[in-house]
């Protein structure tokens, strides 16, 4: 058996996530993980290798022309042929956008189960038990997996730690390169370009110290400015989860989470969001946590240090009171 | 041009009474179904090209009885013609197979599904039609910009507030990301209205045959399912309201 792990291109290198999968399994014995091979695909890790030394055992270099980089068709061919070459293995992915497309896509290439989201593995021989979240985090599954001819697994950023690998730290990763064939050209797919988001005009939510952010919970966007005059008083800025965004109540450069903005402010108050992992991802390196929802079951409560259960409605009204009186006396 | 949408019912409730684990699958018992809501975005999704081009639409669940509701909605908001495929799964693996058939009968130019479901929070299923039905996939669709005979050219989520553009051969499967077109509400009348339309079941997933197809990717099966631990809950403040926001504002001033 051999371990694979996908290393997702960051703006500075490889992506969190990638290394917190890293750091996990190589604590599992090398009898029941094998060989921990990195499979990175372009250019993109050229020159910084040295940031997975002690984190992986091999590291495979996949030459593929420029503009194929970000080809989610390509890469899960690559990631298929790769796997079933050097296998059979458990290929390892970060539950991330990337991620979610190509674990299902080079699962079904391979015919191996494929399961998405995992946040606890319990790895013994030919067999894991594997725990992810199901209805908005509410619930958890765990998942008994036969692993004999392989499988691939997603894994919920920030569900491991990036800690406890020191060994080899200075010892280089072997580098293998394998060259571009034309076998994983796309057919189906084209990227014709990235696009980066412009912050032009409007405030960066990365910057805050303070984070008043907004959920479902909000009800009705005329109920935007009592939470904004909230962040004004506190002395932060508003931001808010995906469900804000997708109704038009405030711009996408606001939201937190796997599809927007990592935070990691001084204090984080979340104000009637429920906590599903894709927005816990973008906001759980917050230093404090503050959580105010009316349903005591919200998963929210299950990462945030301070919990209050109140209608945010009737809660922001009192606590602008307060702080207002405050500053009378 | 012809196009489907695959719609998944989810339970109205969560609750560990509703979930029951049968040969390593869930169902959920004792609980009304409705819309997933990712999926009513596909669904608007593929009403906005049926009017901006005249295609014609079809939508497409599996599940038990109670998921006619899901299609009921689908014929309030504009959908030409439903069909379920009569089933009790939770595993994407067969509830992807039990559409396989149907959408070859179907044959069409362009898929639509919603980029997760509510319950299982995965979203396999759009990607293993794409595998299975050899098209191209674009996931978490925010905007279709164009569409002709041969393509499509649409705008994706890649994370971190970064979007990629993407041109696709047709047919293709586009998983689409929330918040594509607003939500349009379906008022009570006409979902009362779509009611009387007879909708026969289109088939049966045998899940036995299912599994031996996909042998390999169904070595696994559902064990348990349990409420998060308490491990690392929140500290809950409690009082009333006054005491309450008193302490918020107390861990305020301490910490800044």
């Amino acid at each position: 058996m051999t371990s694979f792990i996908y290393i997702e291109p960051a703006e500075d290198g490889i992506d969190s996530t990638t290394k917190q999968i890293a750091s996990r399994i190589k604590k599992i014995s090398t009898e029941v993980r094998g060989s921990l091979k990195g499979i990175s695909i372009g250019s993109h890790l050229e020159g910084k290798e040295s940031q997975l030394n002690g984190l992986i055992d091999e590291l495979i270099m996949v030459e593929v022309p420029s503009g194929s980089e970000s080809n989610t068709e390509v890469i899960s061919k690559i990631l298929a042929d790769v796997v079933v070459e050097n296998g059979p293995g458990i290929l390892f992915l970060g539950f991330t956008h990337q991620g979610m497309e190509l674990g299902p896509a080079v699962g079904w290439r391979l015919g191996v189960p494929v399961i998405t989201g995992c946040v606890d593995l319990d790895w013994k021989e030919g067999r894991a038990n594997v725990r992810r979240l199901i209805h908005g985090g509410k619930l958890l599954i765990s998942l008994a997996v036969n692993l004999d001819h392989g499988a691939v697994i997603s894994v919920q950023k920030g569900a491991w730690k990036e800690d406890g690998v020191s060994d080899g730290g200075e010892v280089s990763v072997p580098v293998a390169r394998l060259p571009w064939r034309n076998s994983w050209t796309a057919e189906r797919t084209e990227v014709l370009g990235i696009i980066e988001e412009s912050l032009e005009g409007e405030e960066d939510i990365t910057k805050a110290e303070i984070l008043v952010s907004v959920g479902r919970g909000l009800g009705d966007p005329e109920n935007l400015p009592i939470i904004k005059d909230l962040a004004e008083n506190l002395g932060g800025m508003i931001s808010c989860s995906r469900p804000v965004v997708d109704l038009g109540w405030l711009p996408a450069s606001r939201q937190v989470g796997i599809s927007g903005k990592t935070v990691t402010p001084v204090i984080y108050l979340a104000l009637g969001i429920s906590g599903q992992g894709n927005h816990v991802v973008g906001m759980d390196g917050s230093r404090i946590i503050i959580a105010v929802n009316k349903d005591p079951l919200a998963p929210i409560f299950n990462v945030a240090h301070y919990g209050v259960i109140d209608n945010i409605l009737e809660f922001v009204p009192e606590l602008l009171g307060q702080i207002k009186n405050n500053i009378k006396s | 041009m012809r196009i489907a949408v695959c719609c998944k019912g989810v339970p109205v409730d969560t609750n560990l009474e509703s979930i029951h684990i049968v040969n390593g699958d869930i169902h959920f018992r004792d609980t009304e179904l409705y819309i997933n809501e990712f999926d009513a975005y596909a669904l608007e999704a593929a009403i906005a090209l049926k009017n901006s081009y005249g295609a014609e639409t079809v939508a497409l669940t599996l599940g038990p009885l109670r998921a006619l509701e899901v299609l009921y909605i689908a014929l309030a908001k504009g959908i030409d013609r439903v069909l379920r495929i009569d089933g009790d799964t939770n595993l994407p693996e067969l509830i992807a197979s039990g559409l396989i058939p149907a959408l070859r009968e179907i044959d069409p130019q362009l898929i639509l599904v919603g980029v997760q479901s509510e319950d299982w929070m995965g979203g396999e299923v759009g990607i293993y039609l794409s595998q299975a039905l050899h098209m191209g996939l674009a996931y978490a669709v925010i905007e279709i910009c164009e569409l002709n005979d041969t393509h499509i050219r649409v705008k994706k989520e890649i994370g971190g507030g970064r979007k990629a553009e993407v041109s696709l051969r047709l047919p293709a499967v586009l998983s689409v990301q929330s918040g594509i077109q607003p939500l349009r509400y379906v008022s009570m009348m006409k979902r009362k209205k779509a009611r009387n339309n007879p909708i026969k079941s289109w088939g049966k997933l045998d899940k036995e045959i299912a599994r031996q197809t996909i042998a390999g990717m169904m070595a696994y099966e559902v064990k348990e399912v349990f409420l998060p631990s308490k491990e690392g809950h929140a500290e809950m403040i409690t009082g009333d309201r006054s005491e309450k926001a008193t302490k918020v504002l107390e861990i305020f001033a301490k910490a800044v």
